[in-house]
């Protein structure tokens, strides 16, 4: 992969939460700290294997469900609550990923690459159950396409206009219809 | 005034909405436990003769006896902000009962049911069923954003809301993953910071 992929629109991870994002069957963690900045990680707690999505961040870190294991925003272990005496190995740490926030959107961006779009309004993000490679969208919509898995997209859908947001949630639905009766 | 009495299963779906209702209305109720499994108690004589459907929740106020949690929660909102005062509110109401009715169905089948049973054999149907009324849920969830609303019904959380939370934070019993929804991930995360909040086993009560 190397075309940086939409994985959520900005609005939908505030301050303080974690989501769970697929991209071509690889698990990633999206969460955002206490001072706004967004984070993809490997969703896989390196202790026993949860789903970091799963758990909650607190200020700067992101705490696993399961143990309470604590990661800061290196990614590196900071916290074992059953020990917390013990200095934490520097190898108890979760895969990074370049991570991206433009034009409302928060982009997976592999090879450091940057993605620089022009301020846009969130209209939706939608799943449709069949591949996409291409959409054409109305002119002043744009279209970010996030393959998940064999034979499911979510479509990130951003519009230049605020006012033209209703017409295309409209236009999004008869996409969705058309893309999968065409499956 | 008197307490109502709630027949209630902590494991039930229907149980934790009306649950979680009233601890967000702050109404005062008594919890009388129901040994639905094993015990199959919701069947026995005493429990049929308060229900005929021989289900739970059930909750008992004096001489009122109500079966259904969209009945029960419009009980308990009674002069509450929470109360389903317009007929976008009913029809939400009704939409959300149903999308908890399909999904409580055949998460208790996977819950509980053996293979081999019709129950077992309707967990594929219930479970594409339930990804239906999620989507619907998420398709208007979706909408009303754009207009400025946060609820199912509006800008305000109701019964609606009540109804709907338990099927959405369960969903993953029939493994349905909430990374198609995120519309609904929100309104989650906005009926979890309420205050009164209250979780059930499989919904953690933090945020």
């Amino acid at each position: 992969m190397n075309a940086p992929v939409a994985v959520a629109l900005s609005r939908d991870v505030p301050p303080n939460t974690s989501i769970g994002v697929r991209v071509e069957d690889t698990e990633y963690v999206v969460w955002r700290d206490a001072n706004g900045t967004a984070h993809i990680w490997e969703d896989r707690c390196p202790h026993r294997g949860m789903k970091l999505s799963l758990g909650f961040v607190r200020g700067d870190r992101i705490a696993c469900l399961y143990h309470g294991w604590e990661y800061g925003t290196d990614g590196r272990c900071q916290k074992i609550p059953a020990h917390p005496e013990l200095p934490v190995p520097d190898s108890i740490t979760v895969g990074t990923f370049g991570t991206v926030e433009s034009g409302g959107v928060i982009w997976l961006a592999t090879n450091a690459s940057t993605v620089d779009e022009a301020p846009l309004h969130p209209v939706r993000s939608m799943m449709v159950e069949a591949d996409v490679k291409d959409v054409e969208a109305p002119d002043g919509t744009h279209v970010f396409i996030q393959p998940v898995s064999a034979g499911r997209t979510m479509l990130h859908i951003c519009v230049e206009d605020a006012t033209h947001a209703e017409s295309a949630y409209l236009w999004a639905l008869g996409l969705r219809i058309a893309l999968e009766a065409a499956t | 005034m008197s307490v109502p009495v709630l027949y209630d299963f902590a494991l039930d779906v229907r149980c934790y909405a009306v649950r979680l209702g009233a601890s967000l209305m702050k109404r005062e109720i008594t919890i009388r436990d129901v040994d639905v499994v094993p015990g199959a108690e919701h069947l026995s004589a005493e429990m049929l003769t308060l229900n005929p459907k021989g289900s739970v929740p059930v909750l008992v106020d004096g001489d009122m006896v109500l079966t259904e949690p969209a009945a029960i929660l419009t009980y308990l909102a009674k002069g509450a902000p929470w109360e389903p005062t317009t007929l976008t509110a009913i029809d939400w109401l009704v939409v959300a009962s149903e999308a908890l009715t399909t999904f409580n169905i055949a998460r208790r089948a996977a819950l509980f049911s053996q293979p081999g049973t019709q129950d077992f054999d309707g967990i594929a149907h219930g479970t594409r069923q339930s990804k239906a009324k999620l989507r619907q849920m998420e398709d208007q969830l979706s909408l009303g954003r754009l207009r400025g609303h946060s609820f199912v019904a509006g800008g305000l959380p109701g019964i609606a809301d009540m109804l709907a939370f338990p099927v959405f934070a369960q969903s993953r019993d029939l493994r349905i993953e909430p990374e198609a929804y995120p519309a609904l991930r929100l309104w989650a995360r906005h009926m979890r910071v309420l205050p009164g909040f209250i979780g059930m086993p499989g919904v953690p009560d933090y945020h």
